[in-house]
């Protein structure tokens, strides 16, 4: 996994995780579904998901291909995130439900280049994994 | 997306629904390319079966439609809008105090520049350059009432150019041609520049195409709202076998409106590893406006690309003591994101008239 990332006109660089860290405390505000990716939008802050991610409820695991997919990760709208995390060349989005979104971040033939873009347009940040 | 002009929700016959997006209040916004349909409860019809939003499988059903047309608008005022696909149709009910479908239906349009908004230098040199173009004073730019004027730099061009840049409209004709059209152009009224119907119905057969309305825009280092990324820079002359891989790549038309030859020195290009997925450049025009054009690879659309590279350029043009300008048709709504996300302001619209020869 590579990452491109950036960081506001001064240019500094600035860990993944520090910019990451800003959603934590936000709410799932808006889930935008496009023909082949979706964006999760967290006031400002948004992770574009060109590969499908997975939604991890007390329920079980649900994955694009499951019936009732857009319900369930539309369900976490308004929860508020408690932590997110890398493992592994995986992105894992926890809300304050106990839920968690999971994102690979390694490009699929699927996915084509990128597996997905962080950004925050008002402070210059945009994180690529590609 | 079709080139046609959307202006009210009617219109969108033939527009491909491009996203929906669920809000966290409960609001469901259907994206048409720009413009956007906003509903609290849709309904999806699909196979005869009947799925109300937020019932489960709702989500499901409402985006089973995206990528797909909308083939007929019914209107069953008051109560509810209609938008049939081949596949089904979605039904919006319309609030009793919506009547007019208007608290549904938004556009998205950058604000309009006004004299106290633009940088007043880059203002008065604008003005100066289009004064000069169409051979006037740039006091006669904002008018009450039309003016008709010869054509100055448009030289020969068989047609007719109409600007409007706030007041009435500025028509420009061949020389040899004003005379026959000076009572009817005169008593054009302000917005025809949105009305190519009035103008067709002027020239008639002897319109070859009809260009516009096109969005004239301009920022400063005040109204700019950049987007930074690591990805753009400025091309260098070792970059011309990117950018000619970049030609290959988009389709003949695409490059015709936003490609140009190789200027490294004027273009900042978006790079995805080795490979260059958009470009911006600028030329010259006058003395001080540095005319924008964009174009991206055709793999790599929707992904913003074409925002950072007119953001990287936009910021070498200030730093350049250049006026950039963004020129867009207005029916063409990933450009007029573009200039809104950045910052251009509306300074004028413009509709091109080509007459056959």
């Amino acid at each position: 996994m590579k990452t491109s990332r950036e960081a506001s006109d001064s240019r500094k660089s600035i860990a993944v995780e520090d910019c990451l860290a800003a959603i934590v405390e936000q709410p799932l505000s808006a889930v935008v579904f496009v023909q082949d990716y979706l964006q999760l939008v967290f006031n400002g802050a948004c992770l574009t998901c060109y590969n499908w991610p997975t939604v991890q409820t007390e329920s079980g695991t649900v994955f694009h291909c499951s019936h009732g997919f857009r319900d369930t990760i539309c369900s976490q709208l308004a929860s508020v995130v408690t932590k997110v995390d890398i493992m592994e060349d995986r992105l894992v989005i926890t809300f304050s439900n106990g839920s968690d979104i999971g994102l690979s971040l390694v490009p699929t033939e699927e996915s084509g280049v990128e597996a997905g873009v962080f950004s925050i347009p008002a402070q210059g940040i945009l994180i690529v994994w590609n | 997306m079709s080139q046609k002009e959307v202006k009210k929700i009617e219109d969108l016959v033939e527009e491909e629904l491009s996203s929906v997006t669920f809000i966290q209040d409960g609001r469901v916004e259907f994206d048409f390319n720009g413009p956007i349909v906003t509903s609290t409860e849709p309904v999806a019809e699909i196979e005869s079966q009947t799925i109300r939003f937020p019932d489960t499988g709702s989500r499901d059903a409402l985006c089973a439609f995206i990528a797909n047309k909308v083939t007929a608008v019914k209107l069953d005022d008051p109560k509810a809008i209609t938008l049939t696909f081949v596949t089904g149709t979605i039904r919006i009910p319309v609030p009793a105090a919506d009547c007019g479908h208007i608290a549904l239906f938004k556009l998205p349009e950058p604000p309009t520049v006004t004299i106290r908004t633009l940088d007043p230098l880059f203002l008065s040199l604008a003005d100066a350059y289009w004064a000069h173009f169409l051979g006037c004073s740039p006091v006669k730019l904002r008018n009450d009432r039309t003016l008709l004027l010869s054509h100055a730099e448009l030289g020969d061009y068989a047609g007719c150019y109409i600007i409007q840049f706030g007041g009435a409209p500025v028509v420009s004709l061949p020389a040899n041609e004003i005379e026959s059209y000076r009572h009817v152009v005169e008593a054009w009224p302000t917005g025809v520049v949105r009305s190519p119907s009035i103008v067709r119905a002027v020239f008639g057969e002897r319109i070859k195409a009809v260009i516009g309305p096109a969005f004239i825009g301009y920022t400063d280092a005040k109204l700019f709202r950049p987007v930074n990324s690591v990805m753009t820079r400025l091309l260098l002359s070792t970059d011309e076998a990117a950018y000619e891989a970049l030609r290959d790549a988009c389709p003949a038309e695409d490059w015709d409106h936003g490609g140009t030859l190789f200027r490294p020195e004027e273009m900042a290009g978006v790079f995805r590893g080795k490979r260059l997925v958009a470009v911006a450049s600028y030329k010259i025009w006058g003395e001080c406006i540095a005319h924008i054009s964009i174009v991206t690879h055709p793999a790599f659309r929707g992904r913003g690309y074409a925002t950072i590279a007119v953001s990287e350029l936009t910021q070498i043009a200030l730093t350049r003591k250049l006026i950039p300008q963004f020129r867009t048709l207005e029916s063409n709504q990933a450009s007029m994101v573009v200039a809104a996300r950045l910052g251009f302001f509306r300074y004028a619209t413009s509709l091109a008239v080509r007459f056959k020869s």
